[in-house]
């Protein structure tokens, strides 16, 4: 049995104070919040899609600061290079002669946040393919390491579409999460205007140490990992995702209508992960079927491709989401017909 | 407090999985007793209605099976394994999927890293005490025992039924064999002393069974037609009932005057019967007996219905003397039956009254004795008359059926033809289609043949000449030549020229060209 160095106990109370600490200053998104740290803890990446002015660079900024992390900003343009992103090698002079040397770009640091992603070239957008999956760059045939952990927050914009390179299917499908950032209410609106024309301001105070917080964070991410789940929970998932892919067998379902392509098996994998997260925030070690209902449409949304149908018929990808698992949610309540294994892997993904 | 290990919560969950198969299999057995109970009751119940063997039994027999299977099918869908028992008692206490987890890491050989903290936290939150078991007794009970209820306390059909829905009681059949002989001894007696005895042909036996209703009847029919000395013997002041006696007869146009007369000569037989001996005596003392009853009881209804009996046995007293034909037979029996019904009726009276004389208990050939009696007293006369009045009924009854076999026969004959009737003579044969003339066309006109009178080569009717008709426009031929109008146009001889101005133009004509400048 492997130690475990953070306790579960711990977690909560962490995730508490952080979730604590960036109301002060987001006001309201309580559930994008909860949804950006849930997706950190379980090692993946967000994409942030909603109208400017709703505080997403100052979520990632604030974000970065209550954990003690690195933070770097990427605005994206058109004419950025890939090399602006991963770093170049810089000819420099030392010690009396000419040299090569790498100069790491901004996707060397902890949390990154890239602006407007879908303003980048396509070619600039699949340089951060490479980082955001395996955390490492090459550069010149030389690969360089990211730190740990590495966290990358896109944001895009769904209006102004003119000029703009929409992100790939590939490439969404890396982000774990897609976060859509709503206006605030009327009561949230009169606390930002209040607060943040005020003299004084609100300021991020870091949660967990600065020269501690990776080594604390690495081994949260392993807690989670740690999380148990029962083969109800292992079935329920996969019923969610087979129902979102269209018939290839002639058949017909829902999905055939409303969807060209379905979720691809990360999906199942970014809900897992997620529901881990918002169990071990529960007070839970094992995973359970409401943990798995909040995270099924952050999950999911930017994994399906919509049909002309759907599109013509203007109904977002949430929508279709809701009426493709509406059925199987009502299965949830039958225990599995199999027997589970006998032998069990303790880490699930 | 002692951590939980995966052996106890195997064991908590093997005691809820007891106590689960345990009401399961109570609540069945209970459901199965109840239905059987039920299926007995109504197999009893359904043959007190006498319904055949394949209903009586087939019916409580088949909802049986279906309560039973259902009852099997219930308890095995409902029979739990442990994983299932695991996940029943996650969901009823809100573990939110502890101990389903832990049930299927117990079997795990290698414990995660966090199993033990799962344990320490269902060691809190987990009590099967609180979890709920199939009730053994709930609604579905209650509709059993509703049923068996109902079908106990139906009311049988053994049971009395109310006063209101009695029907009449059949009149009674029991014949005393004693009265009966000495009745026929009397009516022997009878017909040996008076010498207007009734005609041998049979009709005493008619008249026998006239016995107490005619004697009724004749008994109430004096004081109509003799002004009831009987009735001051007998103690028959009774006008109302000689009244309604009168109404029934009168009913009888053809008969009525017959009745009348043959009642009052009956009553005129009675009155020698009654001075000669004291034979009918009896039967007139139970006739007397009944009349009072009738008037003791006030029973409107069977006063009414004993006075339509016996206006019939009179009517049949008067008509059917010895002979009995064919409508006499249908009288005859209805008669029989008046007199039946009358000495029911009288019956009825001697019950009502409470007295009860030997002669009133006779029905059909203990009847008869008394009504032999009465008949030997009508005369040849009467007889003849009847024997006139059956033979012209005969006659009329055959010409009517006569007719209606005609009638039979003629709605017996082949329906006509359509379009004719039943009288061919109506229409007149079909008249033959005239030959068409001309070619071989199934509807010729005789414009088709006709010569026309215009000429018109290749048009209308008729066949086509060669001849180019003339009226048609003609091409007349002309030689070419050349035009006399010039190809150029002169302006000057289109414009006119004053007449004091000629004689310059002329001289401007005539010049010639290079002077012209």
């Amino acid at each position: 049995m492997t130690q475990v160095m953070v306790t579960p106990e711990e977690f909560r109370k962490t995730f508490d104070a952080l979730r604590k600490e960036l109301s002060r200053v987001i006001i309201g998104q309580t559930e994008v919040v909860d949804y950006l740290l849930a997706a950190f803890f379980a090692g993946g990446h967000v994409l942030l899609e909603g109208v400017p002015g709703l505080g997403k660079t100052l979520l990632a900024k604030s974000f970065a600061q209550s954990l003690g992390l690195g933070f770097k900003r990427i605005q994206c343009t058109p004419d950025l290079m890939p090399a602006d992103i991963l770093g170049t090698n810089l000819v420099v002079d030392r010690e009396g002669r000419k040299m090569f040397e790498f100069a790491k770009g901004p996707v060397f640091t902890n949390i990154l946040l890239a602006d407007e992603i879908n303003r980048a070239t396509p070619k600039t957008q699949s340089a951060l393919l490479e980082a955001m999956a395996e955390h490492q760059v090459t550069v010149s045939g030389t690969t360089f390491r990211l730190d740990e952990p590495f966290f990358v927050i896109a944001t895009q914009n769904p209006i102004e579409m003119e000029g703009t390179f929409p992100l790939p299917e590939a490439q969404l499908d890396r982000f774990l999460f897609k976060i859509f950032v709503g206006y605030p209410s009327s009561g949230e609106l009169s606390r930002i205007i209040r607060e943040t024309t005020a003299s004084e301001r609100a300021h991020i105070r870091p949660v967990l140490p600065e020269a501690a917080a990776q080594e604390w964070i690495v081994k949260a991410r392993h807690l989670v990992r740690e999380v148990l789940v029962s083969s109800a929970i292992e079935e329920h998932i996969v019923r969610l995702v087979t129902a979102t892919r269209p018939a290839e067998d002639g058949g017909d379902n829902p999905a055939k209508r409303l969807l060209r392509y379905g979720a691809s098996p990360r999906g199942a994998q970014a809900i897992l992960m997620g529901a881990k997260v918002l169990a071990l925030v529960s007070g839970r070690v094992n995973v359970s079927f409401e943990d798995i209902e909040r995270v099924v449409s952050p999950a999911l949304n930017h994994r399906v491709v919509l049909s002309f149908e759907a599109e013509a018929e203007k109904k977002t990808a949430n929508e279709i989401l809701e009426e493709l698992l509406s059925p199987v949610r009502a299965l949830q309540q039958e225990p599995p017909v199999s027997p589970p294994p006998k032998s069990r892997v303790s880490s699930a993904a | 407090m002692a951590e939980p290990t995966a052996v106890s919560i195997q064991s908590t969950i093997g005691q809820f999985v007891k106590r689960y198969r345990a009401a399961v299999l109570a609540r069945s057995l209970v459901l199965a007793v109840l239905s059987s109970v039920l299926a007995a009751l109504l197999i009893w119940r359904l043959r007190l209605f006498n319904f055949p063997p394949a209903i009586t039994i087939g019916l409580p027999l088949s909802l049986w099976l279906v309560i039973v299977s259902a009852l099997a099918a219930w308890a095995y869908r409902h029979w739990l394994s442990q994983r299932m028992a695991a996940a029943r008692l996650d969901k009823a206490l809100g573990l939110q999927q502890r101990l389903v987890t832990a049930e299927e890491f117990a079997q795990s050989e290698k414990a995660p890293a966090l199993y033990s903290m799962l344990m320490e936290d269902l060691a809190r939150q987990c009590t099967t005490e609180n979890a709920r078991v199939p009730k053994k007794i709930d609604h579905s009970t209650g509709v059993l025992l509703a049923a068996i209820l109902l079908l106990l306390l139906w009311p049988s059909l053994n049971q009395v039924l109310p006063p209101s829905v009695r029907l009449p009681e059949p009149p009674k059949k029991e014949k005393p064999p004693d009265a009966s002989s000495q009745e026929q001894k009397q009516n022997e007696q009878q017909s040996a002393d008076s010498p207007q005895s009734q005609p041998s042909s049979g009709g005493q036996s008619n008249n026998n069974q006239q016995s107490q209703p005619s004697g009724g009847n004749a008994s109430a029919k004096q004081p109509s037609s003799q002004g009831s000395p009987q009735s001051s013997s007998t103690g028959q002041p009774n006008p109302k009932p000689s009244g309604a006696q009168q109404s029934p007869q009168s009913a009888n146009a053809s008969s009525g005057g017959q009745q009348k007369s043959d009642s009052g000569q009956s009553g005129q037989q009675q009155k020698a019967q009654a001075g000669g001996g004291n034979q009918s005596s009896p039967q007139q003392q139970a006739q007397s007996n009944a009349n009072n009853a009738q008037q003791a009881s006030g029973n409107s209804s069977a006063q009414q219905a004993s006075q339509r009996n016996q206006a019939s046995g009179s009517e049949e007293q008067s008509q059917k003397s010895g002979t009995n034909t064919s409508s006499a037979a249908q009288q005859g029996k209805q008669g029989q039956q008046g007199s039946q019904t009358g000495s029911s009726g009288s019956n009825y009276q001697s019950k009502a009254g409470g007295q009860s004389g030997p002669g009133q208990k006779q029905e059909g050939g203990g009847s008869s004795t008394g009504t032999g009696s009465q008949g030997v007293g009508q005369s040849s006369l009467n007889g003849e008359a009847l024997k006139a009045e059956i033979q012209g009924l005969l006659k009329e009854v055959s010409g009517e059926l006569k007719d209606l076999q005609q009638q039979i026969n003629a709605s017996d004959q082949a329906h006509p033809q359509a379009g004719t009737q039943t009288d061919p003579n109506v229409y007149g044969s079909a008249e033959p289609l005239d030959k068409t003339q001309g070619s071989q066309v199934a509807i010729q006109l005789k414009t088709d043949s006709a010569p026309t009178q215009k000429q018109r080569p290749a048009g209308g009717t008729g066949s086509a000449s060669s001849n180019v008709a003339s009226d048609g426009p003609q091409v007349t031929p002309e030689e070419a030549k050349l035009s006399n109008t010039p190809r150029e146009e002169t302006p000057a001889s289109q414009q006119h020229v004053p007449a004091e101005y000629r004689g310059i133009f002329d001289q401007m004509r005539k010049q010639p060209q290079g002077t012209k400048q």
